[in-house]
């Protein structure tokens, strides 16, 4: 493989479709362009002008460090020292922004997978969520308990209460308010009669002038009344009391509103009402006790705090990178003040002639190489660039007629080996926010496929789920344009991706197999397989059939399968 | 101290139901666990006795139980605690009886009040145990039926349906 792939474009070759997306759209600016650049650098294999580069760096700080020999204590014995320490410095200060921005891209892929598996985790459930809503859940059947047990205690109450008594024997007490009444009109209650009476017998005459003397039938007529009205001073007191309360209680069987049965619906319906909310409090705690208890361990705060933990590593490595750009810009300006000393020292004594000639002829050598290496890789960079907005255009299918029109007019890769999308009247789009998914897929896939077109190496592209996210015409322009610009093309897709491709399948395909994974059944896989272990299954059926092997529980209905038979 | 002419009579319930005083009221607990409305709707023994009464009013029956055949669960002290229940027994024997002057003599009041929950208890009792639900919602049920009665075809409230359990 070594022989056959330049080691950084070797992932470029094997490329998983869902991987391949965030290659182009994970990471920091820098770590992107990082990524560009150094792919461009792989696909040039120029390894030789930069072995080269690196030769004339290592002559020129030793002839700074000849400097010193020649004169220890002099300024240009001290400068050409410090010439030397700086590109020392400089290859570390290199080395540290190399790692810092392999770290960052390592973690920005490390970052995107938490994030993937949070999202699916968060789709089969929160746990931690779930559990929070379990405790609420179980508080409020707490509370719907203690409420339902009160009501019914309150319910209960009003078996004790007046208003029963008082609505079952209205008759009965509404008679008596009648027969006290009486009482009251004959005026045996209240009581008051009784001393005026007594007092008009003694005085044997009647207050209406009446005579009362002895032995005269008014006199005894007044001493019938005096004697029941004695009778009844001992109790009257009472009745004039239970007349007054019977006035009241009279009231009381009228007022509808405050009834017992009024009272005891309007209970009752506040009974079944908090039943009802027990009942749905039970079903929802049990709900979600169930819920959790079938949730898988996702860890969702593990995986959280993992990302958080990766993020600040991020913030870490974003530091040293800058710390370490500004290293070298620094370095860089002291070595251009130091260059410019030195040949100004070397100048003038006659003693350094020899070795100014040396590094005069080495910083030429240089820049030869450097301008050189640069034009190649400009060179090769827009190669790359108009390859890959050709290969984009096709495979989201642009309006080239009408490009005016279109909202997509252009994909390239910057100076700055950033890769731009272009809008109508230039307008720059970002494409990780203003591309769909389908078009950032198509944009990653459209740059490898036009890296690997450009290096002219002849190896296959292995892409796996080149064709998620995708729909319709685009995915069958996507699917044609990498068969149709790949020097040997293999995908692994699934099910889902190869509906409305099966025509460009038959064109393009040489060999087509299928794979079925063991643990697939029963929930995918229609057969029990013959493997008890978690293995791969394959067998000849095109993207056209199915077999006993690989039948999926959907195959029998779908007409653009047919089973294949041994 | 509030005006209560029955403090030291008894108030009875056939003997054969003293037991459901018990079992229907939550006068006392059980093994030291307190008893649930549904199942105890009554608060105390006085409770379902005068339910008892006001039923057996109704009835306009009464039942004159002598000897064993009657028990006492308690005394008339108990009514002080509910000063109405002391005036409404005696509006009831005043309207029962048609004499104002019956409340002179309160163990008459007492007897005739005795004499109509010895026909009203196990009416109750029958309301309590009658239906499928719990005892609580099969006398709300019955009770609530018992006044019905008197609205017939004018009753303006939704019937209540006890509680199945």
């Amino acid at each position: 493989m070594d022989t056959k792939f330049p080691v950084g474009l070797r992932e470029l070759f094997f490329t998983d479709g869902d991987r391949a997306q965030t290659w182009i759209e994970v990471g920091t600016q820098g770590v992107k362009r990082a990524r560009v650049l150094n792919a461009i650098r792989s696909l040039l294999g120029l390894d030789l002008i930069e072995k080269a580069q690196d030769h004339v760096k290592e002559t020129v700080k030793s002839f700074n460090r000849d400097l010193k020999s020649i004169g220890p204590d002099t300024e240009a014995g001290k400068v050409g020292d410090r010439l030397a320490q700086i590109e020392v410095e400089m290859a570390e200060a290199d080395k540290s922004k190399g790692d810092a921005m392999a770290a960052l891209s390592a973690i920005a892929e490390q970052i995107q997978d938490f994030e993937n598996r949070i999202a699916e985790a968060l789709r089969q459930g929160n746990r931690e969520e779930l559990e929070r809503q379990v405790t609420a859940a179980n508080n409020q059947l707490r509370v719907a308990e203690r409420t339902e047990i009160q009501l019914e205690k309150q319910h209960s109450e009003l078996f004790k209460d007046t208003s029963l008594a008082l609505g079952l024997l209205a008759p009965h007490v509404l008679r008596a308010r009648g027969l006290l009444g009486g009482l009251k009109e004959r005026g045996t209650i209240p009581q008051k009669f009784l001393p005026i009476l007594e007092e008009a017998v003694e005085e044997e005459t009647c207050v209406c002038g009446t005579s009362l003397a002895k032995g005269t039938p008014a006199r005894q007529h007044v001493c019938d009344l005096i004697e029941e009205h004695k009778k009844v001073d001992a109790i009257a007191d009472r009745l004039t009391d239970l007349n007054v309360l019977s006035a009241r209680f009279a009231t009381a069987i009228e007022a509808h509103e405050s009834s017992w049965p009024v009272r005891t619906r309007a209970s009752f319906q506040l009974v079944s009402a908090a039943q009802e909310t027990l009942r749905t409090a039970q079903e929802r705690a049990k709900e979600l006790e169930r819920q959790l208890e079938v949730l898988p361990d996702t860890a969702v705060p593990d995986l959280t705090r993992a990302k958080k933990s990766a993020e600040e590593q991020q913030r870490v490595q974003i530091r040293a990178e800058r710390d370490a750009e500004i290293t070298i810009r620094n370095l860089d300006r002291e070595r251009t003040l130091l260059t410019k000393k030195r040949d100004q020292l070397l100048r003038s004594e006659k003693k350094y002639a020899r070795l100014r000639a040396n590094l005069r002829a080495a910083d030429d050598i240089y820049g030869v190489l450097a301008l050189t290496f640069a034009a190649i890789q400009h060179g090769k960079m827009v190669q790359v660039s108009d390859e890959m907005n050709r290969l984009f255009l096709g495979m989201i299918v642009a309006n080239t007629e009408q490009a005016q029109k279109a909202i997509i007019q252009r994909a390239e890769i910057t100076q700055d080996y950033d890769i731009v999308v272009t809008g109508p009247q230039g307008r720059r789009l970002d494409p990780d926010r203003d591309l769909n998914g389908a078009s950032r897929r198509a944009i990653t896939l459209a740059f490898i496929l036009a890296l690997a077109k450009v290096s002219g190496i002849d190896a296959p592209n292995v892409i796996d789920t080149p064709l998620g996210m995708t729909s319709g015409i685009v995915r069958q322009s996507i699917l044609r344009t990498a068969a149709e610009n790949s020097a040997q093309l293999v995908l692994f897709l699934t099910p889902a991706e190869i509906r409305d491709v099966e025509d460009l399948l038959d064109e393009f395909a040489g060999e087509v197999w299928t794979m079925s994974n063991t643990a697939h059944y029963p929930m995918m896989l229609v057969n029990e397989p013959s493997a008890d272990d978690l293995r791969v299954m394959l067998c000849t059926c095109s993207h056209r059939q199915f077999c006993e092997m690989c039948e999926r529980t959907s195959d029998e209905l779908n007409n653009r399968l047919v089973r294949r038979t041994a | 101290m509030s005006y209560n002419p029955f403090q030291v009579l008894d108030l009875k319930v056939p003997s054969n139901y003293h037991e459901d005083l018990t079992r229907y009221s939550r006068t006392q607990s059980v093994a030291g666990e307190k008893k649930n409305p549904l199942d105890n709707p009554f608060d105390r023994y006085v409770d379902l006795w005068m339910l008892g009464v006001c039923i057996g009013a109704r009835e306009r029956r009464t039942n004159e139980l002598k000897g064993a055949a009657s028990k006492t669960f308690i005394t008339g002290v108990v009514l002080a605690t509910d000063p109405d229940r002391i005036e409404l027994l005696e509006l009831l024997a005043i309207g029962y009886t048609g004499d104002p002057y019956i409340v002179a003599e309160p163990r008459k009041v007492i007897d005739l009040a005795n004499g109509l929950a010895a026909v009203g208890v196990p009416m109750v009792i029958d309301m309590l145990k009658g239906g499928r639900g719990r005892p609580l919602w099969n006398l709300t049920e019955a009770v609530i039926d018992e006044f019905d009665r008197d609205l017939g075809e004018a009753n303006p409230f939704p019937k209540v349906t006890a509680k199945k359990q």
